[in-house]
């Protein structure tokens, strides 16, 4: 079925970008019927779960929307729309890489710092000589001896409220040192 | 050799795109995004208007200073064209001058839906903003005869859609499609 629209009965895609641009909600509409099953049958390809793939396609033709008025019409349609699509589609990629690089190193692995009972292996594999020598025994029996603040005070000779400010010192310090390796 | 790396992997993916099996979006994704695009081509009206206001009170403000006649400005040059033109030649002149601007500028700086929509609303917007402008003038004390304010606003009107298809005609030609 022919569409019509403008002053030309069956108008190309890049005479209906100049409409659309134009602010013209039916040039839209016929662009999207043509190509909105190519893109989403693209993005099945590229993405693996569905609520990852329709995000991803509402994304794109958001993103064509807003660029709209920088098309130029002397250049043909679908490979600006393919281009867009494949940048949404790559910019979620690349999201995706550093939420899970950043996530266990950040989150789970200091949730771990945190917990004595369940830190312990973790605990083994850090560096603590970074820290200073009494931050250092503190953070090792309170994680790695699984001792309560007021014993480390009194093999420290200090008070536990001390004692939690050099242990929660220690973990700041561990912390930041993951975030400066890349974490 | 990246670029051409890159150049060929693109190529690979367009024709995978163009080829590809065509699979149809669920119907409630195509509806949020036509729901988008239908918002966003179709601004709120009182936005607008709250926008045209603003353009307004910047540029009819500084339109004031160009002429001596409100005891803003020291240029003459305005006033006398105006007032050589006769008490109701100068009124229509006075109120195209002072919306003309606004809506020339406005033209401009508006997004394109923005102007359309005052342009399909027919320039109700316009119309309305002088209008306001008019009852303003009257509140700071102007005396003005109901066929002067009408010529006014006449004068306002026309050259508030002049000015408004003048900068939306070359936003069009030097900006559309290019």
């Amino acid at each position: 079925m022919k569409e019509t629209l403008g002053s030309s009965p069956d108008p190309s895609d890049e005479e209906l970008m100049l409409l659309y641009q134009t602010g013209q909600e039916r040039a839209f509409a016929i662009l999207y019927q043509r190509y909105s099953s190519r893109v989403y049958g693209f993005l099945r390809k590229r993405l693996s779960d569905q609520n990852s793939i329709e995000d991803v396609f509402q994304a794109v033709f958001v993103k064509l929307h807003r660029s709209r008025e920088q098309f130029n019409t002397s250049f043909t349609f679908a490979p600006w729309l393919f281009t867009i699509a494949r940048t949404v589609a790559l910019d979620w990629h690349k999201k995706q890489v550093v939420e899970t690089k950043y996530v266990p190193r950040s989150e789970v692995e200091l949730e771990a710092l945190e917990s004595p009972t369940s830190g312990t292996a973790e605990l083994g594999l850090i560096d603590l000589s970074v820290l200073p020598r009494t931050q250092k025994s503190a953070v090792e029996m309170r994680y790695m001896k699984d001792m309560s603040f007021d014993d480390i005070a009194r093999r420290l000779d200090t008070t536990p409220d001390n004692v939690r400010q050099l242990v929660s010192r220690g973990l700041k310090q561990l912390r930041s040192l993951f975030a400066k390796a890349g974490g | 050799m990246g670029d051409k790396i890159n150049a060929k992997e693109w190529a690979k993916d367009f024709d995978l795109f163009m080829s590809g099996t065509e699979v149809q979006p669920p119907t409630h994704v195509s509806r949020e995004i036509f729901e988008f695009v239908r918002k966003d081509l179709n601004p709120e009206y009182w936005k607008i208007l709250a926008k045209l206001g603003a353009t307004h009170a910047v540029v009819g403000s500084l339109s004031l200073l160009i002429c001596s006649q409100f005891g803003m400005g020291t240029g003459v040059i305005v006033m006398n064209t105006f007032t050589s033109l006769g008490v109701f030649g100068c009124t229509v002149f006075c109120g195209a001058l002072f919306l003309g601007l606004t809506n020339f500028v406005a033209g401009f700086i508006f997004a394109i839906p923005e102007l359309n929509k005052v342009r399909r609303t027919g320039y109700s917007p316009i119309l309305l903003l002088g209008a306001v402008s008019l009852t303003i003038f009257l509140f700071f004390g102007a005396n003005i005869a109901l066929n002067l304010a009408l010529a006014w606003l006449m004068g306002a009107l026309i050259a508030g859609v002049i000015a408004t298809e003048v900068s939306f005609g070359i936003r069009r030609v030097f900006t559309l499609g290019r």
